[in-house]
């Protein structure tokens, strides 16, 4: 074959790729269209917004708008400086990690356990019941949520200090008590989201093939041994891939639960990163310090989310990319 | 038939229209009132009454006003504030809240002087002279309408019924108010002492330091400092710490208890916090708690009075930059703030007179308040004005008379050492980056101490740790004003 013979069909490929593209197009329109909205959300509210952290390089007016955003002066890494130097710069970052760690560590195996457990449930009724009521707390929100644990937490009117107060005869304070406090944190995070994230491992649980329970009852195995060698590794890549995104999300260890519950007694032990910047970004109106912050809480994520998805491939599994 | 079909959509059309045509005339103000009014009222007026005032206001002064109900108090409401001065969502008006009151939005409000000159003539008149100065800048613009004015809201109360049980004298000492206390104690083991994180400096602290709760010129070195630096302080937390060890407090008179409830439990025996919460929720509960009477004291510390007064502070009323019709919000606040009459800020305060309210003697501007479901939208209070009435309202009558005669008498706290110059609030926190630590660590260190979280014998190490965090900055920036102030 000569060399302009085989030059010819590329050529022609060329142009016929392009109309190979617009064939193709045509031919998928229809869940082109589908994925339309969600790629134009994506784009405005996810993407288009990472511009602003530009402010986060400036020092901006808070109320002049996008005009404010360009007329405003660069200053490098000011806010990211003053926050690293800020005196409770590493306060705040131990409890935002102790606390998610907290959370990880009593909140992550929850659900697995609880599902397990839901699975060896065989009463249908029994089941449904059980996981309607654990769903609940999901559509509860921290509002109602804080003021339960208020309720039942009070040092003279809480169900729980009362019912303390009069066994013991001490008085019990948890609200204000650092030692106390955290536990209430990750008690009641647990509580509120032990059923609903039950749900995605009760569908990979769901997706096993049944043979291979039979197979192991005709084995002899019993119920823990099925749970502990079919259940588990049959649920385990859905595990790595929450795990990955829990890890995350592990410098957001719940603003709005803490918001509401903590005051100036706890803060030592509950003031994290985000509820911080509320006070620092956005009630004193340093919005360019807000941005720097959340910024940087951004980095830590992408990096300890690379890290988490390198570390489960590295160990077989499949990670999320 | 077929002519009538063009006329019918043509009436329709015209029906639809007028409405708005006519709407176009009467220009629209939306308040923020975030002036503290509706902190009991969250959910609003009966429509059809907030309706009613609106059109007599319309027809009063052919301005519509329509409130934006703040989603809470505090932090909750300044974030929404922030949010809808910072989105392209309509408001004009609101209330600066602190640290920096109006030098903080400053960038977000306009001038008023000539609007005062040409539409606010009764404003002028209500508010006194001296009360301005905390709302002008440097250049001679005036930012806003002043809200507050100087006060004594952090004076300890005593329940009067069971000292009168008890055959005990209102004390008059902190020696007098601990022995109070310990026969409160003794006689119902349940009753407590209350007050709240933010009030406990200014209700006690003037009691053990010779200015208060104020900034204080060291004589050593000339510096104007904060209040946390002033000798005595740490004497101050002694003591507290004492009767914290001694069971006096509600235990949860260090976080964000809820007034009312504290109120409700009746074993409440002494308030050393804001005023209002006894003038207001003690007539609530008076059925569930019998015979519940409080005594206002005068107690006097180591160091003279416990309790420092409140000077004005840069808190205003404004008029934001992106308001459409800053005449007409003008308008409004000079209808509300009338010099001669009270009918207005009390159509404001209560309604319509005549339907929502009368006055039951028109000499003494004694006013019955009748039921309306009206909430206050449109009151945005001052203590100018609202001192010119009362009301027979059983839940508000001694709230308003307290107002206009012992919230105002300042005798018998400490005055602020700096209680006449007008910080640029804005200017220290540019000036002190870690402004918002410094004033954690206060918040927080100082309870820890007084609750025996942290020991007294690392008071020293907290003073050390204020000047790690840069407290410094922050001396700096106030002796610079002051200095610049006095001259």
């Amino acid at each position: 074959m000569s060399r302009s013979s085989r030059t010819l069909p590329l050529q022609r490929s060329g142009e016929s790729r392009w109309s190979l593209a617009r064939k193709k197009f045509i031919k998928w329109r229809f869940y082109y269209l589908l994925i339309t909205p969600a790629l134009l959300y994506f784009l405005i509210f996810h993407y288009a917004p990472m511009a602003g952290i530009l402010i986060a390089f400036k020092d901006i007016s808070p109320f002049g708008g996008l005009q404010g955003v360009i007329d405003g002066p660069w200053v490098g890494l000011k806010h990211f400086t003053r926050f690293f130097n800020s005196f409770f710069f590493w306060n705040v970052m131990r409890n935002t990690l102790e606390i998610s760690v907290l959370k990880i560590i009593f909140g992550f195996p929850a659900p697995i356990i609880f599902a397990l457990m839901l699975n060896e449930v065989t009463r249908t009724v029994a089941k449904r019941v059980v996981q309607t009521i654990s769903y609940l707390p999901h559509f509860i929100s921290w509002v109602v949520v804080t003021g339960l644990i208020t309720a039942l937490l009070a040092s003279n009117s809480g169900l729980l200090t009362g019912l303390l107060n009069s066994l013991t005869g001490e008085s019990w304070s948890f609200l204000t008590n650092p030692d106390h406090f955290r536990g209430i944190l990750v008690s009641s995070h647990v509580w509120k989201t032990v059923g609903w994230s039950s749900i995605i491992y009760l569908a990979a649980i769901a997706g096993i093939d049944p043979h291979l329970y039979e197979a192991a009852a005709i084995d002899g195995a019993s119920r823990l041994q099925m749970a502990r060698h079919i259940t588990l590794p049959g649920i385990s890549f859905v595990i790595v891939i929450l795990f990955i995104f829990e890890v995350g999300h592990i410098l957001e260890a719940g603003f709005e639960q803490i918001l509401l519950l903590y005051s100036p007694a706890v803060y030592g032990v509950s003031d994290i990163l985000d509820t911080y910047v509320y006070r620092e970004g956005l009630i004193r109106l340093q919005y360019s310090f807000a941005a720097a912050v959340g910024l940087f809480k951004a980095i830590v994520s992408l990096i300890l989310i690379i890290g988490a998805n390198s570390l489960a491939r590295r160990l077989g599994q499949p990670g999320i990319w | 038939m077929h002519h009538i079909r063009p006329l019918m959509l043509l009436l329709t059309i015209a029906l639809v229209i007028s409405p708005a045509l006519a709407q176009d005339d009467v220009p629209t103000i939306y308040i923020y009132n975030n002036s503290g009014t509706l902190q009991f009222d969250a959910g609003g007026s009966d429509p059809v009454v907030l309706e009613e005032i609106t059109n007599h206001i319309i027809e009063q002064i052919g301005v519509r006003p329509v409130t934006i109900v703040p989603p809470g108090r505090g932090p909750v409401a300044t974030e929404k504030l922030n949010l809808l001065l910072g989105s392209s969502d309509p408001i004009d008006l609101f209330q600066t809240p602190g640290p920096g009151y109006w030098h903080d939005y400053a960038d977000a409000i306009i001038p008023i002087n000539d609007l005062l000159q040409e539409y606010g003539q009764n404003i002028l008149q209500v508010i006194p002279e001296n009360q301005w100065a905390q709302m002008t800048d440097a250049d001679g613009n005036i930012m806003g309408i002043p809200r507050s004015t100087p006060t004594s809201p952090y004076i300890t109360w005593v329940r009067q019924d069971w000292l009168d049980e008890l055959g005990l004298e209102v004390p008059t000492t902190l020696e007098e108010l601990e022995a109070t206390i310990e026969a409160f104690q003794a006689h119902n083991p349940e009753a407590f002492v209350a007050t709240r994180p933010q009030d406990i400096t200014w209700s006690t602290l003037a009691g053990f330091t010779p200015n208060g709760r104020s900034n204080w010129l060291d004589p050593d070195d000339g510096m104007v400092k904060p209040w946390v630096l002033q000798p005595g302080v740490k004497d101050w937390l002694t003591k507290l710490n004492e009767w914290w060890n001694a069971g006096y407090f509600y235990p949860e008179t260090f976080t964000n208890f809820d007034a009312p409830e504290v109120f409700r439990t009746c074993n409440l025996g002494v308030w050393m916090a804001w005023y209002s919460r006894i003038t207001l929720i003690t007539p609530q509960i008076e059925s569930n708690c019998e015979g519940i009477e409080w005594a206002r004291t005068s107690i006097v510390g180591p160091e003279g009075y416990i309790a420092t007064s409140r000077p004005q502070n840069a808190s205003a009323y404004v008029i934001t930059r992106k308001a459409q019709n800053p005449e007409a919000v003008m308008k409004f606040m000079n209808w509300v703030y009338h010099a001669d009459t009270t009918d207005n800020q009390l159509t404001a305060r209560y309604g319509i007179k005549g339907t929502h309210w009368d006055y039951q003697d028109p000499e003494t501007r004694t006013v019955e308040v009748y039921d309306s479901g009206y909430v206050s939208e449109f009151m945005l209070p001052n203590l100018n004005i609202e001192i010119r009435y009362s009301v027979l309202d059983p839940a508000r009558a001694w709230h308003v008379q307290y107002l206009g005669s012992t919230l105002i008498d300042l005798s018998d706290a400490k005055k602020p050492f700096d209680a006449d110059i007008s910080y640029n609030l804005s200017l220290i926190a540019e000036e002190t980056p870690y402004l918002g630590d410094i004033q954690r660590l206060m918040d927080e260190q100082t309870i820890l101490f007084i609750t025996g979280a942290r020991p007294l014998d690392q008071f020293d190490d907290f003073i050390n740790e204020l000047n790690m965090a840069g407290i410094g900055d922050w001396v700096n920036a106030l002796t610079a004003q002051y200095n610049a102030f006095a001259g």
